[in-house]
């Protein structure tokens, strides 16, 4: 075997720019990254040259261009911390592309996006995939404040009608986007032309897979989880599914809503 | 100091398996090999050592079970795996076709049910040795129950041995009293090789939660943090046994890999580094083959148990 569709990269740093509340847009420069990268698939970052802190980070990817990648952070730990402490120039060690990414079928006509806090990364690499498809997009954006909403502007350029929630009501809808989401959601025939994208807390995905798996709409969700290897080797990340314990890093990040087991509890144990 | 002009020798032999070099891939770090595949050619391996096989398919424990710690990490994964007969049917066909030797590594809820795996696998086509777990930390039943105590020990190897003519290499635990007395039990029995370290018992604690941070409440600590435990270890188990020694715990780079040659290691395998620098174990290789030339060896065999002690 000669082709490698996973690759360890060094990439550089052209920009990491403060977007939010302690939150980055990191652009890197990495032109032997594979450009089969979709969205939905994620990167093991190394934020450490030694061994404390010693595991990579998983991030979604923001956006892939040709020859470059982007990553919307927030600083939460030691390893974001020392992200935002990167320059134009530094070299930043990454794994990728991993994970199954969003499927978007040629029939796909119509899509609402879900989107709550940080759950905002892999929309814009969507997004763009969704435009190309010429698919209409809603997206309910919810966050705890203003100023954790990010790129509006940037989104609404690219077509994507807005409804916002915040949970103190400086924009939007006070209160959480699931109960927005929840009221525009008219009853909608399943079918192959209209499917749900959600990214976000772990209690929204669940919130909106029940109401997806309540009419039988197509739904995917993308899971965050604690990772050790990103490659599917340490079965750390996994989350409880109809097939078992399956691998966030691997048959995941984005899972279909109807698989994921709302009840963790109903797993056998060994 | 001598410099060596030829390439020297890099293939060792343990348990009657011929592989090309010294570093190998640590089970629970290497999925069934496909995975890492994807990123290296894994010809370039000593062997690989695939995840711990049962006799059922194991569900695993309840996430979370991973947490990071100083240099290091716990797990607590709890043996999840799809079973033997599906590994023989839909893995091993894969690792065939790749010019590396294959480690089977196994675990059973009984010495009986080692025995069977290890039977089941004896027929199989792929399969150059078998490495008897009986160090895991993070199952109820079996794992380190057996691999903490002498007798269970020399039973779960008799057994096995009796139930496959393949290599048996005896993983050991850390978490014993004495490990020479475990090692000598497994010899004893009839094991070909042995491997050491499985993980340190472990624990972390979220104290804005109350609450430990793995959902078993303990697990395996692995990393550079316990790497002086493991070469330690190493060093004592090579004193007292004839038989070749697979060393691991927390190595990440050539020199740490030397390091457990020196003490008696005649190979090495790599774990946890695999997570963080997946292509460190081919980086290994070619530091160990500088560090030959630069010392005058010609074999790396050279290497092993050469350390220098001051007699007191």
């Amino acid at each position: 075997m000669s082709f490698f569709p996973i690759r360890q990269v060094t990439a550089r740093v052209t920009g990491n720019d403060p977007v939010g509340e302690a939150t980055f847009r990191l652009i890197l420069s990495a032109t032997d990254f594979p450009p089969t990268a979709a969205p939905g698939q994620f990167v093991m970052l190394r934020t450490s040259a030694g061994a404390d802190p010693m595991l990579r980070r998983a991030f979604s990817l923001h956006d892939r261009q040709e020859g470059s990648l982007e990553i919307l952070y927030k600083v939460v730990g030691r390893g974001t911390a020392w992200m935002a402490q990167r320059r134009t120039g530094d070299a930043i060690d990454l794994i990728g592309p991993l994970g199954q990414g969003f499927a978007i079928a040629p029939t796909l006509r119509t899509a609402l996006l879900v989107a709550g806090g940080m759950g905002i990364a892999p929309f814009r690499f969507l997004i763009r995939s969704l435009r190309a498809a010429g698919v209409d997009m809603l997206l309910f954006y919810g966050a705890r404040t203003e100023r954790d909403l990010l790129e509006l502007a940037e989104m609404e350029a690219a077509g994507v009608s807005l409804l916002l929630a915040t949970e103190d009501g400086s924009r939007g809808e006070r209160g959480r986007i699931t109960e927005l989401f929840q009221q525009h959601f008219r009853k909608v025939e399943p079918s192959e032309a209209f499917k749900i994208f959600a990214c976000g807390p772990h209690e929204m995905l669940y919130e909106v897979g029940r109401i997806a798996r309540g009419q039988a709409i197509a739904c995917e969700v993308s899971l965050e989880s604690h990772m050790a290897c990103g490659l599917g080797t340490c079965m750390g990340c996994v989350i409880a599914t109809e097939d078992g314990y399956q691998r966030v890093c691997r048959e995941g990040p984005v899972f279909s809503a109807q698989r994921l087991l709302l009840d963790e509890i109903s797993l056998a144990q060994d | 100091m001598n410099v060596s002009k030829s390439a020297p020798e890099l293939s060792v032999e343990i348990a009657g398996i011929r592989m090309k070099n010294p570093v190998l891939t640590a089970s629970g770090t290497f999925g069934y090999g496909e995975e890492m595949a994807q990123i290296y050619d894994l010809s370039q391996l000593g062997a690989l050592t695939v995840k711990g096989l049962s006799l059922r398919p194991q569900t695993g424990n309840r996430p979370p079970r991973i947490c990071e710690t100083p240099a290091g990490m716990l797990n607590s994964i709890g043996l999840q795996n799809i079973g033997v007969e599906a590994f023989v049917r839909d893995k091993l066909p894969f690792l065939r076709r790749i010019d590396t030797r294959v480690l089977a590594n196994i675990y059973g809820h009984s010495a009986e049910e080692y025995a069977a795996v290890a039977g089941i696998l004896d027929g199989a086509d792929g399969v150059d040795g078998i490495e008897l777990n009986i160090s895991c930390p993070n199952v109820k039943k079996g794992g380190m129950a057996f691999g903490t105590d002498r007798a269970e020990t020399g039973r779960v190897v008799r057994l096995a041995r009796k139930a496959t003519g393949l290599p048996l290499i005896v993983k050991l635990s850390p978490n014993v009293t004495d490990i020479t007395e475990i090692a000598r039990a497994a010899e004893g029995e009839g094991a070909d090789a042995l491997s050491l370290i499985n993980t340190l018992l472990g624990m972390a604690v979220d104290i804005d939660r109350k609450k430990p941070r793995l959902s078993r409440g303990v697990g395996g600590l692995s990393g550079p943090a316990i790497r002086p435990v493991a070469l330690r270890m190493v060093y004592q188990v090579s004193r007292v046994t004839e038989l070749p020694v697979i060393g691991m715990g927390g190595i990440v780079c050539a020199e740490d890999a030397i390091a457990f040659l020196l003490v008696g290691a005649s190979a090495v395998s790599v774990g946890t580094a695999n997570f963080v620098d997946p292509l460190c174990p081919l980086e290994m290789i070619t530091g160990i083959e500088a560090y030959l030339k630069e010392h005058g060896h010609t074999r790396v065999q050279e290497l092993v148990g050469a350390l220098e002690m001051e007699q007191v």
